[in-house]
């Protein structure tokens, strides 16, 4: 059954096209080591060549006759290269050029190398937060939904407190306290934050469905609580499910950007966030150097256009009404 | 008058059964002092207006009554056991084995996103450990049973008209070949053709495979046609009961005359159409009498006070209306 699905996936045109484009950017971060010409973080191209290697002379220090037919003696030697090291250092701010396709930042590093090597921490950051709140939220609006009574009560009141609270202040405070580095701080910070309004979507459509007749007739035929749950009411709610995911993994992303580019993240992690804030504090924008800013932002656009196609392609399928015959 | 026979073996009997609903303003008797028995291989037909207590019924007697609903007191035998004291796993053994329901909407009770095949299936496996391909084929069986060809076992539900899918729910409920099929209202959403088609269906399906039946309608006049037995309800109680004939041509509580006298016949002159004054009690409150007194063109001084009791008469046809006492020929206080 999964396997038709998939074909019917990849026959639908919208989803290959998100697929190929999400494929793209996985591509490119899972590859970054060999798609980008230099290190992101570095200015300048340093080449060692060695010219010369020359050994001195052995000058014994010390001798040992250990018996009759064993000798031992102890060495200096000096050995001495000569290397010629070539520095090029990278343009300060520099509009696109065949070395540098996309021109380079303040303080010279390549704007192209440092897009790459973001697209890695920017998708992963998304996709694990998208899937860890999917996953939180799935779980408690199934047992809310399915289960009610006290169940219900307690989940749903903590979501309706997690809900009021406004999510990009306390992701700011939050993140203003952390001290830990990297990007799992940002992770732990957006996977927090995100979970209660998909929680509260869900929940209703599992209620909702809860009530259909053939709910009560799976009931009535004495089926498990996890049969009824996984088998007839999660396949009615799939739609509704990827599109949280997608939606909370676009929201990552955007979040993740966000709380770089005011600063708020790790300044030294390369990330379309933190590209997006040092273009911000040079004045990219002052100065027109579209290629420092607009990368990034098309990056997450095409992101959330490949999210988009797929979902509505996950519409079509997971609804046999709407399947395309 | 095919199973009318008294001799027959007793399948269900239902006990002054009281169920309803619980609210805060007290108690809806929706099922109030209910009994009656049904044999193997009879279809009894239970009639009454919206309201009257009939799914209530129909779901006490399958112990799926939800959230504030719930049996009250009486008792329910099923094969000679007594299934009303039974725990809800308990019950989950014999549901749909012997005894299964159609219900209502066929359009909800199947499931949009799996194949109604797969959904056969499930049936068969949620009771049989069978293997995958015994399982389809018994499903494809079913489907050819109530004529729809085992190509269908890959379709959707929306790839099925309305009267495809009420069958297919009438092959969902005979899948494990049960004693009892309960019907609630299983033609109510489709048109009179295709609700020709369906009751034939059952008929034939019912000598072929002699399983018993409860059909629940407000269509008395489909009833009528169809059932050995037919059961008239009003305001939670079964008022009158007899051979669907007897009933029909006899009938004998004046609210069954004010039903009789509602629809009108193919045959014969025209005539304007009788209704029946007033509207149903209020169950959380009903009369203390008779239920049907306030509207009862009949009604005499005892009427409000005491209920009547249940008057026999020849052939099995029972009335509770104080115009019979004495009447009777049986007296059963």
């Amino acid at each position: 059954m999964l396997g038709d699905l998939w074909k019917l996936f990849l026959e639908n045109k919208k989803a290959l096209a998100g697929l190929l484009i999400l494929l793209f950017f996985v591509g490119v971060a899972l590859f970054a080591p060999w798609i980008a010409p230099y290190d992101p973080r570095g200015n300048k191209l340093v080449d060692q060549e060695v010219l010369e290697e020359s050994r001195g002379r052995k000058q014994t220090v010390e001798r040992t006759q250990l018996d009759e037919f064993t000798e031992e003696r102890i060495y200096d030697q000096t050995f001495t290269t000569r290397t010629k090291e070539t520095t090029v250092k990278f343009p300060l701010k520099s509009p696109p050029t065949s070395k540098h396709l996309l021109g380079t930042t303040h303080s010279g590093q390549d704007i192209f190398s440092q897009v790459v090597w973001g697209t890695r921490v920017s998708l992963s950051v998304g996709l694990v937060t998208g899937l860890f709140t999917t996953l939180v939220a799935l779980t408690l609006a199934l047992s809310a939904g399915y289960f009610g009574g006290r169940v219900d009560e307690v989940i749903s009141l903590f979501t309706n407190v997690f809900l009021v609270i406004p999510s990009l202040p306390l992701m700011i405070v939050i993140a203003a306290y952390i001290t830990v580095r990297g990007v799992v701080p940002i992770i732990l910070i957006l996977g927090l934050t995100s979970w209660p309004w998909p929680t509260r979507l869900l929940r209703s459509q599992v209620l909702s469905l809860k009530n259909r007749d053939f709910v009560r007739v799976a009931a009535s035929l004495g089926e498990k609580p996890g049969f009824i749950i996984f088998r007839e009411i999660l396949p009615n709610m799939i739609s509704l499910v990827m599109a949280s995911f997608f939606q909370s993994t676009m929201a990552a992303i955007i979040g993740e950007a966000t709380l770089e580019f005011i600063g708020l993240g790790n300044v030294s992690v390369v990330s379309w966030g933190t590209l997006l804030y040092w273009a911000q504090t040079n004045g990219a924008l002052l100065s027109g150097a579209w290629w420092w800013f607009l990368p990034p932002g098309i990056c997450i656009a095409l992101i959330g256009t490949s999210f988009a196609l797929m979902n509505f392609a996950i519409d079509e399928i997971s609804n046999p009404k709407l399947r395309k015959r | 008058m095919r199973n009318s026979e008294s001799s027959k073996q007793v399948l269900l009997e239902v006990r002054n059964l009281q169920a309803g609903y619980e609210v805060k303003k007290g108690f809806v008797g929706a099922v109030d002092d209910v009994s009656f028995c049904l044999h193997k291989g009879e279809f009894l037909g239970i009639a009454g207006e919206s309201g009257c207590g009939k799914s209530t019924l129909a779901f006490a007697i399958m112990n799926l009554l939800r959230d504030n609903a719930r049996i009250r007191s009486g008792e329910i035998d099923f094969q000679g056991r007594l299934v009303s004291a039974l725990s809800g796993e308990g019950f989950n053994k014999i549901r749909w084995v012997n005894l299964s329901m159609v219900f209502q909407s066929a359009m909800n009770a199947l499931n949009p996103v799996l194949k109604v095949g797969e959904q056969l299936c499930d049936a068969i496996h949620a009771h049989r450990s069978i293997s995958a391909q015994k399982a389809k084929e018994r499903a494809q069986q079913m489907l050819q049973l109530v004529d729809i060809g085992p190509e269908r076992y890959d379709s959707y539900p929306h790839q099925l008209s309305g009267g495809m899918k009420q069958r297919v729910m009438i092959a969902m409920a005979l899948v494990l070949e049960p004693q009892l099929v309960i019907m609630d209202e299983p033609t109510t959403a489709l048109d009179v053709v295709v609700q020709r088609t369906i009751i034939e269906k059952i008929q034939e399906l019912q000598q072929q495979l002699d399983f018993s039946v409860i059909f629940i309608t407000h269509d008395l006049s489909l009833l009528v046609e169809i059932s050995d037995r037919l059961a008239i309800m009003y305001a939670g109680k079964i008022i009158e009961e007899g051979p669907a004939q007897d009933v029909f041509s006899h009938p004998l509580h004046p609210y069954t005359h004010g039903l009789m006298n509602a629809f009108p016949s193919l045959s014969g002159p025209i005539r304007r159409m009788g209704g029946i004054e007033g509207k149903p009690p209020d169950l959380l409150d009903p009369p203390k009498g008779c239920r049907f007194f306030p509207r009862c063109s009949q009604v005499m001084d005892r009427c409000a006070n005491t209920y009547p009791p249940e008057i026999l008469f020849e052939g099995d046809h029972r009335v509770a209306c104080h115009l019979y006492q004495g009447k009777g020929d049986i007296q059963n206080g």
